[in-house]
């Protein structure tokens, strides 16, 4: 028998999500996929706020969720033109040689 | 504060099944997302992951952000950004030996940090076991218009800000590409 899923269970959840996404961030070459595991985390992070706002019996989690959503979309259109720049400039998407802005 | 639940109801029963069985999707879509070498495979793993994700809002009586986040969310990821993906015809994150030693100590340092994280979350959550969430039933301010009302009555600065947030992320994504078009 499953145990019944309480908020522990979503909150735990969405921090293995989290975890998840923030090895992806530490380990990953690719700009791209970084920007893929910045999402993932996003998500563990939209999962909490909807979580809480269910145990507190309140609507802001799920308007603080909208604002994620629609900030995720944005970063994901600005850090596929950086993506994009990249290739054309250096045909590559490695992050470590990104080193332009480097003191 | 513990709610007290009965147990072994068909619908509780249901809703048990579908929370563990979205729990195990999430985690390996979120586990494929970041493995996949390919960009395009990535994109699509995580359409996957927000669907899961969106049937767990489900779960928890939020319909109006579980549509939102399939629609606007996996919509603009399925119709915006995998097509660039293909039309970029992005490289594959190459297993090039020559870049394992760079920054391979601040990789080693975040890793430990994540690992860190996992071990107290799993203590705090030990400690916290059992807090029930309220009953299934939609709560009457969680229905769809009275989110939306709040939203634009209570949060219109937030709104403005959000809105404002867009419109420098697009007119920044075009300056970015045209300029570099030239």
């Amino acid at each position: 028998m499953l145990p019944e899923p309480t908020l522990n269970s979503y909150l735990m959840l969405s921090a293995v999500v989290f975890a998840i996404g923030a090895a992806g961030v530490f380990l990953r070459r690719s700009l791209v996929t970084v920007l893929l595991s910045i999402e993932v985390m996003l998500s563990g992070v939209s999962l909490t706020f909807v979580a809480a706002d269910r145990y507190l019996a309140r609507t802001d989690g799920q308007i603080m969720t909208l604002f994620v959503m629609v900030m995720a979309v944005c970063q994901a259109a600005i850090g596929l033109a950086v993506a994009l720049v990249l290739i054309r400039q250096r045909n590559s998407l490695n992050p470590d040689e990104i080193s332009d802005l480097r003191w | 504060m513990r709610i007290t639940r009965p147990r072994y109801r068909s619908g509780l029963l249901m809703e048990t099944w579908l929370f563990w069985a979205l729990a195990v999707v999430a985690i390996v879509a979120s586990l494929l997302v970041v493995s996949r070498r390919s960009a395009r495979h990535g994109v699509l793993t995580l359409v996957a992951l927000l669907g899961a994700m969106s049937g767990l809002y489900l779960l928890l009586s939020a319909p109006l952000a579980a549509m939102i986040q399939l629609t606007v969310y996996a919509g603009a990821l399925l119709t915006i950004i995998l097509p660039v993906t293909f039309l970029l015809d992005l490289p594959d994150d190459a297993d090039d030996r020559s870049y394992v030693g760079q920054g391979a100590g601040s990789r080693r340092v975040g890793m430990l940090l994540v690992v860190v994280l996992v071990v107290e979350l799993a203590w705090a959550f030990q400690h916290l076991r059992g807090t029930g969430l309220p009953e299934g039933e939609p709560l009457p301010g969680a229905r769809p218009t009275a989110v939306m009302t709040s939203l634009v009555f209570d949060h219109a600065a937030g709104v403005a800000l959000v809105a404002l947030l867009m419109l420098v992320a697009v007119a920044g994504a075009m300056a970015l590409v045209r300029r570099e078009a030239r």
